[in-house]
Formats: C-alpha cells, structure tokens, sequence
C-alpha cells in the first residue's frame, strides 16, 4: 500500500472517532427516554418506594442527567462500560462472551452466502435467459421473501425434527461437549485447536442450520449485486478490447469483468454484514443460541441501561471497522480511489 | 497478387424485440496486404458491425446471416471459436473509438498489453515486461518503463489510444482494423496519432481497414474507400476517384457536407436543395460582449499539502484574457480540449465565478453578479447557450414540448399555457422541427432532431447573445450541415451574436467573422477568420490548420 493510501485509512479511521462520540451521546439519552424504570425492576415485584428510591441512589439515577452522562464517559475511559442490571456481571464479560457467538454465526452465513451467491450471479450474468439465471432469480425471491424466523423453523422441523440429522436446536454446543479453551471465541477454530475434532464437529454441526437460515437471507442481495454489476461490466467497451485482442474466456470473465464487478459487490457486502450482526436476533431466538442480538432484546424490555449502551457502542465499533476494512479493499482493487478524494 | 481479406455478399442480422433488424447487407470488398481500405458512413450504415463480424465480436443478439468472409485463406465463417481466439490479437487486431474506456480501468497498462502477448505465446512469465515495454516504445510512449505502471485514468486520451494502439499491434498482427480511432481526440492528436499508425503499418506491411466517418481523415489515410449507408455499400472506388467524381448521389451528399476548401455554408448542403442565398452578415455594432482580464485559477487537487508559509497550488484555467463580441457579430472560440475555451465560455455565461477580470454585457458589468444568483438577473434571457451533447443536454423525462416551454416558463413574457404553447410552436417552425415531433421524449427523436430541441430551446427568450458549445461535434456531417445552415439563417433573422465555442476549424471558417485562438488558458492569435486561418501568424495556430485532414484532390 502506498504512503497517500495509508493517509486515507488513518484519515478514515480518525472520521470514525466523532461517530463514535454521536453514538455514545445518542444512545444515552435515548436509553433515558425510554419507558421504564430500571430501579423499580431491579427492586422485584414485592419492593416498596423506600427500597425503590435507595436502589436509585445505588445505581447513581438519581444525579441530573449531565452528571450521569459524566460518570459514564469516565467509567468508558477506563473501560468500564457498567454492571448489566438483569445479569448482575460488568456489560465488558457479557458482551465478550456473546459477540464471539454472534461473530460465529454471522461470518460462517456470510461465507456460506458468498460461496453461492458470487458463483451464482456470475454464472446467471454470463449466461442470461438459461436457467442458472432463473435459478439465481428464484433464490434472489424466496431470499427476500421468507422471513428468517420461518426458514429456521422449517430447517429445525425437517432436519431435526423429521430426519434426526441435526442436533436439538440449543445453543452452541449440545450437553456432551465442554466449550473448548476460549482462543478466538469461536467454538470450532478453538476446539480445533485445542485438538478435539469431536467438539469441533459437535460445534458445527450446531451452527449449521442457523447459518444456513442466515445465509439464504443475505444470499439475496449479494447474489443480485454480482449479476448486475458483471451483467454492466460485461458490456463495458474494454470487454470487447479483450475479447478483440483473443484473451482466453477465462481471463476476460476473471481478471478483467470480475475484478471490476467486485466494487459493488463489497459495497453491498458491508452493509449486509453490519445489518446481519444486529438484526440476527430472530435466529438467535429461534436456536437458542446466546448471541449479542438476543441479550440486547432482553436488557432493552427491562430498561437496562448500561447493557443497552454497551451493545450499541460494540455494535458502532464493529459498524466503523468493517466500513474501514472496505475502503482498505477499496483502495487495493480499484487505482483510481484515493485520488478523487 | 490474390486478395488477403475477401469479403463477399456479407450480411449480419440482429435479433431484437420487434423482430430480425438487416443491419448489413450484401457487402463486398477485397483487401490486399499493405493496403489500408476505409469504410466511411454515418451513424447507423452498419460500419462497424460489418468489422465486428470480420472479427466474430458481434453481440450475443447479432449473427452472420449470409455470406463469406475469407481471412488469409481462412474461412472466418466457419472457424471455430477456439480458432478465432487464436486468430484475434495475434493475425487481426483492432483499435476501438473512446480509447479510455476501451482499457480495463483497474489493471496497470503494461499488464493489460502482457496478457496479450502471453495469451498469444509472444512471451513467457520472465520476459512479458520486457517485452511489453518494448511494444510501449514502438507505439513511442515517452519513459515506456515508468508508463508500464500507469492505469488508463492517469493518461491522457491521446496516450489511450496509444496503448489501445500497442495492444492491437504487439503481437504484430497481419490485419488491423481501426474503428474510428481518433473520434473524440484533438485535431493535433489526431494527427499524431493517425501518422504513427499509418507508419507502423507500412513498416510491418500490414492490411488495414479504416472505419471513419470523416471523409477528410479516410482521404488522407486511405487507398481505396467504401461508402456505407443503411447496410449497404453504395459505392467503391479508389480514394482519389472517390473524390474527384463521385458516381452514387449520397457520396456526393457526404463530401458536399463535409466542410472543405473555399466551401461556403450554402455549399455543404445537397445540391438539389433550393436553399435562399445565404444571409449576408450586417455590419458589426457596438461591443455586445466584452471580456477584460478574465482570470480562472483553480487549487490544485495535489496529493502533497503545501508545506506551512507557501502558498497553495493552484491552477491557471483561464490566464488572463481579453476580446470583445459585437452585435450581429459571430466570433469563434478555438483550442484543444485544456486549453480554457469551455471554461471561458461558462464565465460569459454566468455559469462560473471567474478569480479576476471583468465581464461586461451591453456595458453593465454582468461580471459582478455571482454566478449562483445569476438566474434572476435581468439579463439571465440575453444570454442563452447551446450544448454539446443534444442527447446528454435534454432532461429524457421531458417531451421536446416540455423543453422548449421549460425557459419560457421561467423568463419568458408569455403569460398562460395557450401562450406559452404558442410560442413553442413558432419556435418549432423557426427551427425546423415538425410539429407532430413535439410530443416526443429525446430518445424517439433523432440527433439533428435533438439538437433543432436544444436550439429552440436556446433562442426561446430572444437572447442577444448565443453561446455555442461545440452544438455539433455528435453529430453526422450531413446533419451538420443542416444545422450550420440553420444557425446561420436564425442568427440573421433574429438579429443575435454568437460565440461559437469549437475544436473544429473548418466548422468555424463557416460560421465565424471572427476567431480566437487558445492555448493553455491563453489568447494566442485573433482576428478576421479568413485572415488567421490563410495566413496565421502564430505557430500554434499554423500546427492546428496543418492538422486537419483533408481530402488534396
């Protein structure tokens, strides 16, 4: 990478820091006005409004909303990011042992939709009226149109259910397995590494099915992206220059279409993949698995503040480094970027 | 000596929605090896697909429908696409129009003209560069080392098709086929251009087909020329027979349109038009327009920041210029593209904010009112513009109607719909346009009938001064000629001055009383027409006349 592009990933990077900021400002105040007193949750049912107002004073609600704003920004410095009310442990060891989950879950769909829907939009652009192009249009279709919860519930009922192939949709590892020594947080590199391939099996064959579930969802999007970006590129005049000077099939469908339709494609595969993180709440609920998603539901029904927060600000840092990583991409596929800037 | 290319009775058919379009038909034609064949014709006569079928890059609707075409004793027709994989790049090769967008945007030259040569074994993985940027010194490309690692954006158009040059020929193919190679390239890079292939094809005694529309620049490179219109070839003959008695009606409409010599505006037009005598210019009045200083500085867009107490960078668009358009007076604005003519011309039309200098109209310095608030000034409707493009300059959403009306609505006196439609429809018969025409979207309307929109629609508030921006460089010479003619009728009898904005100056040797010469922002000769361009006084000047092809018979 060239020293003017090195400038404009730190640039970037430095972009992100008022984000940052506006995020954590935000949900503040948001988490504030929404209805719901945390104090009175915490207090139980049986609580008084002496014990309600004692618990208040404990969790520091009962300070003007600037001095809590404050105590906040001086707890995020030291990294502190407050205790969870509903769980009773510090938000950083929940979301620690929850967003490796959900990373799991969301980068394995994103493999499995990539290896079908690049492959698929590619061959549906070259060939267009067969039927591979019906084929990608039919997955494009019922992608967008069947609701993630749905497909979830089929897999489980089909594979589970009916033909006992797959595991009881619960979680991450069924009860036969221990969790291996936490290295990256995902369940089947770490058992791998650890050198027990039955766990790691056991893992996998657990995220199969809600990866699937979340992979026929974003397959949609990216295999649509990919036909008509190649379908444009292919009718691009340079297309023809190579075609003209006899370039083998291959080289014109790869290194010459391929790369150029590649731009959009990573466009459409960061906003799906920030989308996936968050919005896979419904999977997570439908297999029991104990993703970020579904601990966020949970903290916002009980007004818990510093859940809440804390799972928007891990959310805003992901959010800001996949942006990041694709206009790093950016800047090594395509020359020109970096110099309009 | 037998022919190398024979083509017999070819006929190419495209598949589309409304059924089977003959888009060549029964076309003939021989070439011999060392010789270059120009197939000349306007928009539509089926010239260059008749050269993609010589290739068999036809799109996937188009097919050779009938015919033979025979390569080198190859049966083109019949090979199979393997073979013709082999035989393209390394036996026939071809140079496309728009070099810029004819080269992979995101892959480095050198590496683009490497696949070439490794797709056709020419090298191997250790001596591709090498031998890469020796094809790059061949087409000479200064500093071929350091341009190998140059992708199509940092390079100018002329240095494209340079590459698209170096690309066609690494392989040293026996047959090139140059599809309107210099279209969208300045007068001197064209010729630059033009004179290095014609060297390296008598150097390598090469057949060459040269697909043009332009008539001077076939003459000048061409042995023998095929005339195309609707499919067909309505005429084949030597160049300089071509020339000297034209036999087919329509190639001597094309060579009558094209402007050339001592030609009048009256002349390009068919002879059997019974056009009225040209309007005989009345004298010049008083200053209309005057331009004192005119000063257009950019910041440079430099990857480098300034270094803290130096100055920033910035560019000198327009440098400093002075000249003056009177009524009834049509002065032509002339340069290569860079060399400040547009921007100059955006200034005078209030489009821009200049650095410096004045802009005076009619003697109010217009100069002072910023450009953004521009549009409600009182001379907003004295100055109307013509724009390149008649496609790209009309909203495709409005009908032509709709267009016409779109200023009247804004500036116009008339009051009402009944008025404004009034209006339209004088301005359609001012022009020319049918008015059964009017109710149609730009994309069912022809170029001329585009361009007669975009006139109309200039001339709609009775400006006094029109700015012309190249109106016909997308167009056909004929419907160039038809235009030319039109503008130079409107200008008479709406009594308006024109500054006519134009790389082209035989156009301009038309159209003009007098031309200014640019170059890098700069004025470097004006004066009377005739006077500069028979007898120029400054080098430049001289450099862009010699440039221009043109047929010496």
């Amino acid at each position: 990478m060239s020293q003017s592009k090195l400038r404009i990933a730190v640039k970037r990077l430095a972009q992100a820091i008022p984000t940052l900021f506006g995020v954590i400002v935000v949900t503040f105040i948001l988490t504030r006005a929404l209805p719901g007193d945390p104090a009175a949750y915490f207090a139980g049912p049986a609580a008084d409004a002496k014990s309600i107002q004692q618990i208040r004073v404990a969790l520091g609600l009962d300070k003007p909303l600037p001095v809590q704003f404050m105590l906040y920004m001086r707890d995020l410095a030291t990294g502190n990011l407050g205790d969870s009310i509903s769980t009773g442990q510090p938000v950083v060891s929940d979301i620690a042992s929850r967003l490796p989950a959900s990373l799991e879950l969301t980068l394995t769909a994103l493999v499995l939709a990539l290896g079908i829907a690049i492959p698929l939009g590619v061959l549906a652009a070259t060939r267009p009226g067969t039927w591979i192009d019906h084929l990608c249009r039919a997955f494009v279709t019922a992608g967008v149109s069947l609701p993630v919860f749905f497909t979830g519930l089929a897999l489980v009922y089909v594979f589970y259910y009916q033909f006992g192939v797959a595991p009881a949709p619960l979680g991450r590892l069924d009860f036969a397995h221990f969790p291996p020594p936490a290295v990256t947080g995902f369940f089947v590199i770490d058992a791998l590494a650890d050198g027990d391939p039955e766990t790691a099996w056991a893992a996998f064959t657990q995220i199969l099915l809600p990866a699937i579930t979340l992979a026929l969802f974003t397959l949609a999007p990216l295999a649509r992206m990919t036909r008509g970006a190649m379908l444009q590129v292919l009718s691009a005049d340079f297309i023809r220059t190579a075609r003209a000077a006899g370039l083998a099939r291959q080289k014109v469908l790869f290194a010459y279409a391929f790369r150029n339709a590649l731009l959009p494609v990573i466009t459409t595969l960061g906003m799906v993949f920030s989308f996936m993180l968050g919005a896979n709440v419904l999977v997570e609920k439908v297999f029991a698995w104990p993703g970020i998603g579904s601990y966020a539901v949970e903290a916002l029904v009980v007004s818990d503040y510093a859940a809440v927060q804390g799972f928007v600000l891990a959310m805003a840092i992901l959010f800001v480094a996949v942006n990041l990583l694709i206009d790093i991409s950016y800047t090594l596929i395509d020359p020109r970027v970096g110099f309009d800037d | 000596m037998n022919a190398f290319v024979e083509v017999s009775d070819l006929s190419v058919d495209f598949k589309t929605r409304n059924g089977v379009v003959h888009a060549v038909r029964g076309v003939s034609f021989s070439l011999m090896k060392g010789k270059t064949l120009g197939i000349v014709g306007e928009s539509g006569s089926g010239k260059s697909v008749t050269s993609y079928a010589l290739m068999r890059i036809l799109d996937a609707a188009g097919f050779i429908a009938g015919g033979h075409i025979e390569f080198g004793g190859i049966d083109i027709g019949a090979a199979t696409e393997a073979q013709m994989r082999d035989l393209r790049g390394r036996e026939i090769s071809m140079v496309f129009q728009n070099p810029r967008a004819a080269l992979n945007p995101i892959r480095k030259v050198g590496r683009q003209i490497e696949d070439v040569l490794l797709q056709h074994l020419q090298a191997t993985q250790g001596d591709a560069k090498e031998k890469a940027i020796d094809v790059l010194r061949q087409v000479r490309i200064n500093n071929p080392e350091e341009r190998y690692h140059a992708y199509p954006f940092e390079l100018s158009g002329g240095m494209c098709q340079r590459i698209v040059i170096a690309l066609a020929l690494a392989c040293k193919p026996q047959l090139m086929i140059a599809d309107e190679p210099t279209t969208g390239l300045d007068v001197t890079t064209q010729k630059a251009v033009m004179d290095l292939m014609a060297d390296l094809v008598r150097e390598r005694n090469m057949a060459t087909v040269l697909i043009t529309h332009d008539l001077g620049l076939a003459a000048a490179y061409c042995d023998h020329l095929i005339v195309m219109k609707d499919g067909e070839v309505v005429e084949s003959a030597p160049a300089r027979a071509l020339f000297r008695d034209p036999q087919h009606a329509y190639t001597r409409k094309l060579i009558r349109a094209t402007p050339h010599g001592s030609a009048a505006i009256r002349d390009l037009l068919p002879e059997d038009l019974d056009a009225p005598a040209a309007p005989i210019a009345p004298p010049p009045g008083e200053p209309l327009l005057e331009v004192e200083n005119l000063v257009k500085e950019y910041p440079m867009k430099s990857a480098a920041t300034p270094k803290p107490g130096e100055a920033a960078a910035t560019f000198r668009a327009v440098g400093g210029i002075s000249f003056m358009v009177r009524r009834g007076e049509s002065v032509g604005l002339v340069g290569e593209s860079g060399c400040g003519k547009s921007t100059t011309s955006a200034m005078v039309m209030r489009l821009l904010d200049s650095t410096a200098g004045s802009i005076r109209f009619a003697g109010v310095d217009i100069g002072a009112t910023p450009a953004r608030k521009f549009a409600s000034s009182q001379y907003r409707s004295k100055l109307q513009m013509v724009f390149q493009d008649p496609t790209d300059c009309l909203n495709p959403r409005f009908t032509a109607r709709r267009s016409i009306a779109d200023p009247l609505m804004r500036l116009g006196s008339q009051r009402g719909a009944r008025a404004v439609n009034a209006r339209v429809e004088e301005l359609a018969a001012l022009v020319g346009l049918p008015q059964h025409l009017l109710d149609r979207f730009p994309h069912q309307l022809s170029g001329g009938q585009k361009a007669r929109v975009g006139i109309a629609r200039a001339i709609a508030v009775d400006p006094e001064l029109l700015v012309l921006d190249e109106p016909t460089a997308a167009l056909d010479v004929s419907v160039q000629a038809v235009v030319l003619n039109l503008l130079v009728d409107l200008k008479a009898r709406l009594a308006m001055s024109y500054l006519f904005v134009s790389h082209d100056l035989s156009v301009v040797r038309l159209l003009c009383d007098r031309v200014i010469v640019m170059k890098g922002g700069e004025i470097v000769e004006q004066g009377e027409c005739e006077k500069v361009l028979t007898n120029p006084s400054h080098a430049y000047t001289r450099a862009l006349i010699e440039a221009i092809p043109h047929p010496d018979f």
